[in-house]
């Protein structure tokens, strides 16, 4: 094993030992980087970062030199403007097109249902997505124009699979270089969470919330298996140690009582279904949720990670310490607008609060954004200082992935089963298990796809 | 039903009910002021319960939404006959900065400020400070309310400070700011005269700023 190896293996142990509670010699330090080297390294604008993944690979590159210590990334290397102009989605706002091309890539609270049609997507919501939403919000995705349709498709397939070749080229040689890997290997979104994002909006998405909780329970439940598959579909295979990422948009917003309806029954169910496969489960709860934290409690003990934004890190700790891992620490406001002897305050106060037992990491509360980089080289120093646990690391084998498990109480991850267009086939002379198998194993290769497609 | 049931009605977020109250006060010919003024009162009481805890954000964006339902109904009857009109308690220009495009917090804090007697002029999102100047110079407001969302766009309210007062507009304007990123320390460090912590903090903060003086 090389140097980088073996440096590789005690990071990824360290951030598994955290996470399961387990002794282990000093806090682990994650990197939410996002589009923050294309700032630090100063060459190229956002616009050209969002469009080129080479630019984004040469910021990252340029970023990694100065700073290998993360123990994981949690980012995605990705440029996704041509893949959204190919559908033309009107979802996000790209760098360079109504605002400027340093600025960030943004998400405006737009609303694509209506209230009064709850009940199609109850009764199909896969289809009531790529029927009814995606050609609201995807300009060249057009039931009239299936010309200017399948070239849109045929864009997005080809495009997503030159980025994903790239990215696994640059993570591959990161690991080698520098020792560091990306944590998160899928998305999942909560049910309510995917509704008020997608399709409700925000504003109107909150007052269903208020107005219409039993339509919104009933569009959940209705997503949930969706919702699941679709994360499972985007695991790749063979990856060790896979963690799904979750971020939580709704639940700072809403009371105890209206989360306990709405949204934590799914939220849950979806954490047992993916912990009992065998998976760790890295949920950012955006905002401050410290209204929630009493429930939080109900997470299978470690096999989570809560990671914080605003909630109050002493309350979580005494709620959820030596029971669920937490992680944050680090506001991008003061890597952004404080001095290198704020971020040792900060270090310094976390510490205090965390470094007494395993089951903390440290990471900034969102994308480190704006962070200026003698605040980076104060955090990575200040970790040093106050960072040590005291215990032995021990190096982790891998881990088994409970596939048969996984699915219980989830339907068969099929977008249009055999036995929904049998009939379509006509008479079958042949052998119809043949037919059956490629037309099952397609569905089930082209969910992951399908699924990107139609969050778009 | 009284003004008194309406209040309360307001502040239990019943909806259909304060509606429906609102029509039958009015063809009661209760005076539409004093209806304006209980829905005002409801609406105070939506506050307290949101910075007690027991509201959140779903429960404001529900409050200013039934206030917002009831003006339209109380409006028509504000502005006929001699019926003197709502004084407003203050003017504040609203605004998200430069380069960010997002407004459920504005938008949130516009429709308590509203709710609570302030005339609010609303100039939308990614504003550059220039032209936040230029309605600072039409509008006369007292107060400047900026917002912003992302660490990336906090320099869009130091900038848009930095113009107000590099206009010499500085001593005309009480300056309040919030949004995710904004902490208190850094507010001062802008040069803010208000920080709004929350989607309700505005109010208190703003009519704090009208008296003169800075709540902390």
């Amino acid at each position: 094993m090389t140097d980088t190896a073996v440096l590789l293996k005690e990071r990824t142990s360290r951030i598994r030992a955290a996470i399961a509670l387990q002794e282990h010699d000093k806090v682990p330090i994650v990197g939410n980087l996002g589009f923050w080297p294309v700032k630090y390294q100063n060459k190229y604008t956002m616009q050209e970062a969002f469009y080129d993944i080479d630019v984004m690979g040469e910021s990252y590159e340029f970023a990694l030199k100065r700073w290998n210590q993360w123990d994981a990334l949690t980012t995605s290397v990705t440029s996704r403007a041509p893949l959204l102009d190919a559908m033309g989605s009107m979802r996000y706002i790209i760098p360079g097109r109504e605002i400027s091309p340093y600025s960030d890539y943004q998400h405006p609270d737009q609303s694509f249902m209506e209230a009064s049609e709850y009940d199609e997507l109850i009764k199909d919501p896969v289809r009531f997505q790529a029927n009814v939403i995606l050609p609201r919000v995807c300009k060249r995705i057009d039931k009239n124009d299936l010309y200017e349709t399948i070239k849109a498709i045929a864009k997005v397939i080809t495009y997503s699979r030159q980025l994903q070749e790239k990215s696994s080229m640059y993570w591959q040689e990161w690991a080698q270089k520098y020792a560091v890997s990306p944590l998160m290997c899928s998305v999942f979104i909560v049910p309510v969470d995917a509704i008020i994002d997608h399709y409700r909006g925000f504003n109107q998405g909150l007052l269903d919330v208020k107005l219409r909780p039993e339509k919104l329970i009933e569009a959940a439940e209705a997503l949930m298996d969706h919702l699941v598959n679709s994360a499972i579909a985007g695991i790749p295979p063979g990856l060790d140690y896979p963690v799904l990422y979750n971020p939580q948009h709704v639940s700072p917003f809403i009371s105890p009582k209206d989360y306990e309806k709405v949204y934590w029954p799914f939220y849950k169910r979806m954490v047992d279904v993916f912990t009992e496969r065998g998976h760790t489960v890295w949920t950012v709860f955006e905002g401050a949720q410290d209204q929630h934290l009493e429930k939080l409690q109900e997470l299978p003990r470690g096999k989570c990670v809560a990671h914080f934004e605003k909630t109050d890190l002493e309350r979580a700790k005494k709620f959820l310490g030596g029971r669920i891992c937490i992680a944050g620490g680090m506001p991008t406001s003061i890597l952004a607008k404080g001095s290198p002897q704020d971020v040792e305050e900060q270090v310094a106060k976390v510490m205090k609060l965390f470094a007494d037992e395993p089951g903390f990491i440290m990471c900034a509360d969102g994308g480190l954004n704006a962070a200026k980089p003698e605040n980076i080289d104060a955090w990575f120093k200040a970790m040093d200082k106050y960072g040590h646990l005291g215990g032995k690391l021990q190096l982790l084998e891998q881990v088994e992935i409970q596939q048969a498990a996984a699915m219980d109480g989830v339907k068969q991850r099929l977008i249009t089963p055999w036995d929904a267009v049998r009939d379509d086939f006509g008479e079958i002379k042949g052998d119809e298990e043949i037919i059956k198998r490629y037309w099952e194993q397609l569905e089930i290769e082209v969910l992951g796809l399908v699924n990107m497609i139609l969050q778009a | 039903m009284s003004l008194e049931t309406l209040t309360d009605k307001i502040i239990d977020l019943e909806l259909e009910e304060v509606l429906v109250e609102v029509k039958k006060l009015i063809a009661n010919q209760v005076e539409p002021l004093e209806i304006l003024a209980a829905c005002r009162a409801g609406m105070e009481g939506v506050g307290k319960r949101f910075e007690s805890g027991e509201y959140y954000v779903a429960d404001l964006m529900l409050a200013g939404n039934i206030f917002q339902e009831v003006m339209q109904i109380l409006n028509p009857v504000l502005n006929e006959g001699d019926n003197v009109q709502a004084k407003s308690t203050g003017k504040v220009l609203i605004a998200t900065v430069r380069d960010d495009i997002h407004d459920i917090g504005k938008n949130l804090v516009k429709s308590m400020l509203a709710a609570n007697g302030f005339e609010v002029i609303d100039l939308g999102v990614n504003v550059d400070p220039v032209v936040i100047c230029q309605e600072i110079k039409r509008h006369n407001p007292d107060i400047l309310a900026l917002s912003c969302l992302l660490t990336s766009t906090l320099e869009g309210i130091e900038d848009t400070i930095a113009e107000v007062t590099k206009q010499g507009l500085r001593e005309k304007v009480k300056i309040i700011v919030g949004g995710a990123p904004v902490t208190a320390k850094l507010a001062a460090d802008f040069g803010a005269d208000a920080y709004g912590a929350d989607a309700y903090a505005a109010v208190p903060q703003c009519q704090a700023l009208l008296e003169g003086k800075s709540r902390d």
